[in-house]
């Protein structure tokens, strides 16, 4: 099962592309961010970026399946 | 005494040696001298303190039953709702909140138990951090080594019981944040079953992460205060159903029996500090025939961890982010608008990955009773440091502490964060982690070590 387009749009990002990303999807979900954060918002979106993309490689076919009840 | 058990207070206000107001009052006359130096409390509860003793005192002159607890000094990290005091959460936008018009239920299962509160302790903001660098409020600091952090984001909670301010403290971890700075502290902090103790009246960070839990100074300490504290709450989100399943009496049979002990290897040691290795490989050693093994989904399930917690910690906070974004800490608020604007997709495949490794580790348990990794990276660095080495890469402190103990919460394991024994040497801890609900078996191998001098909380170098 395939993930969701956005998901799938923020691990394709390059380098370059996590700027203009954070700006696009803020004004997309009307989440002023203020121009000090920006810098600090970007580079924890791309860490963030590369953290899923390591869960979602262990998912493999698995990964747009929706997630079962959790219980330890 | 000098740094008292939870155990020796309340045997000798019972007994009538002495009274739990003179046991208060050393206390706050302690917190006041020596609390400058560690920054421990945000808040001291002086008043309220006296009129409680009193009450205790009053309960046994009269012959009334007291509690497990009776007169003993306990704080809580300040995500506990304490009445009549700002719950915080470390933050400055809490400060003009309104107060609760009573304590959490944890709170109240403490005082209950004839606990004394004495006050609220310093945390990172919102809980999202490993340091206790907090913006507002200023370091917690270590009380083994002042210019170094104690660790979080429970850093205060560990800090006031590592320098005896108090024997016993509640906190929160939802990646790492009570086993973080119980060993960068060195003492004993209980990370217990995901759902175990109520969050009533706590202040959330991230709903499918978040658990409390105890600090003290020994295992029989800590084991007091999980009895207190269990038990389903009514009052409490739905998670919080499981009966009672207290510890008492049955702690010394269970550490006479025999268990299987695994190893975490791969993951769990990667970047690992030199001292770190070296002190799990002493509580491997001490375990009979202990195994190494290796869980394939650490990585990822830290990862998970690392996105699950941003997206849930930037949904709790939109609307403040969206009005009042730089009333946060820097630190914290970048880390939450950043998770405000993840894709719900990635919320979804962590969660799917969740029970994925929990099933990998339900099978590692098939060979083993518990668990042992290492709690932190290193021992505690300094204050103001922002990066450190792992693997030779430099990484963010405050983003990589909870590297080993980030796969555990995730699939809510019960850990005893246990100090390995070094007197005179900056603290390391080990996690000591059991299968679901079976808490009593890390207390058992919690116990067996420090009977065995293997591990220990020791004052700090010259403590008064």
């Amino acid at each position: 099962m395939a993930l969701d387009m956005e998901t799938e749009a923020l691990l394709n990002l390059g380098d370059a592309e996590a700027g203009p990303w954070t700006a696009a999807r803020a004004a997309a979900l009307e989440l002023s961010i203020p121009a000090e954060a920006l810098p600090g918002v970007i580079d924890n979106i791309a860490l963030l970026k590369s953290q899923t993309a390591l869960f979602v490689a262990a998912l493999g076919d698995r990964a747009g399946e929706p997630p079962e009840t959790f219980q330890p | 005494m000098s740094f008292p058990s939870v155990v020796e207070i309340a045997g000798e206000v019972r007994a009538g040696r002495v009274t739990a107001r003179s046991v208060t009052e050393a206390t706050l006359s302690r917190i006041q001298r020596l609390d400058g130096g560690i920054n421990a409390f945000t808040a001291v509860t002086h008043a309220r303190a006296l009129v409680a003793a009193d009450a205790v005192d009053a309960d046994l002159a009269a012959g009334r039953p007291v509690g497990p607890l009776a007169g003993v000094p306990v704080a809580v990290k300040n995500l506990f709702d304490i009445e009549d005091l700002p719950t915080l959460a470390g933050s400055k936008i809490r400060r003009d909140a309104a107060t609760p018009s009573r304590d959490a239920t944890l709170v109240r299962r403490l005082t209950a138990a004839g606990a004394i509160l004495v006050g609220a302790l310093n945390m990172d903001e919102f809980a999202y951090g490993f340091v206790t660098e907090n913006a507002h409020d200023g370091p917690a600091r270590n009380p083994h080594d002042p210019s170094r952090i104690a660790g979080g984001s429970s850093g205060g909670s560990a800090a006031a019981v590592a320098a005896g301010l108090v024997p016993l403290t509640l906190g929160s971890d939802t990646n790492g944040s009570i086993r973080i700075p119980a060993s960068l502290c060195g003492v004993f902090g209980l990370k217990p079953t995901y759902g175990r103790l109520s969050r009533q009246g706590v202040f959330p960070f991230v709903e499918s992460l978040d658990h409390v839990g105890p600090f003290a100074r020994s295992v029989e300490d800590l084991a007091l205060a999980y009895d207190v504290l269990q038990g389903p709450d009514p009052e409490g989100d739905a998670l919080c159903v499981r009966a009672a399943e207290p510890l008492s009496g049955r702690l010394e049979d269970l550490a006479e029996r025999p268990l299987r002990v695994g190893v975490l290897g791969g993951w769990f040691q990667q970047g690992a500090f030199p001292e770190v290795l070296d002190a799990l490989g002493r509580v491997a050693d001490a375990c009979a025939d202990a195994a190494p093994v290796e869980l394939a989904g650490a990585q990822a399930a830290r990862a998970a961890a690392f996105c699950l917690t941003a997206f849930e910690g930037g949904e709790l906070h939109r609307d403040d982010l969206a009005s009042r974004a730089l009333d946060y800490d820097p630190a914290v608020r970048d880390r939450l608008l950043a998770g405000a604007l993840l894709p719900k997709g990635v919320h979804q495949a962590a969660r799917r990955f969740r029970t994925i490794f929990r099933d990998e580790v339900r099978e590692a348990f098939q060979r083993f009773d518990i668990l042992l990794a290492p709690s932190s990276v290193c021992p505690a660095p300094p204050i103001g440091q922002a990066t450190m080495e792992m693997d030779g890469v430099p990484v963010s402190v405050r983003k990589n502490l909870g590297a080993f103990t980030q796969p555990i919460s995730f699939i809510g394991l019960p850990v005893v964060a246990a100090p390995v024994s070094r007197p005179g040497q900056l603290p390391v801890g080990v996690q000591i982690i059991a299968p679901p609900w079976r808490e009593d078996l890390a207390f058992a191998a919690a116990l067996r070590l420090q009977r065995d001098g293997v591990v220990a909380a020791h004052p700090p170098k010259g403590a008064p």
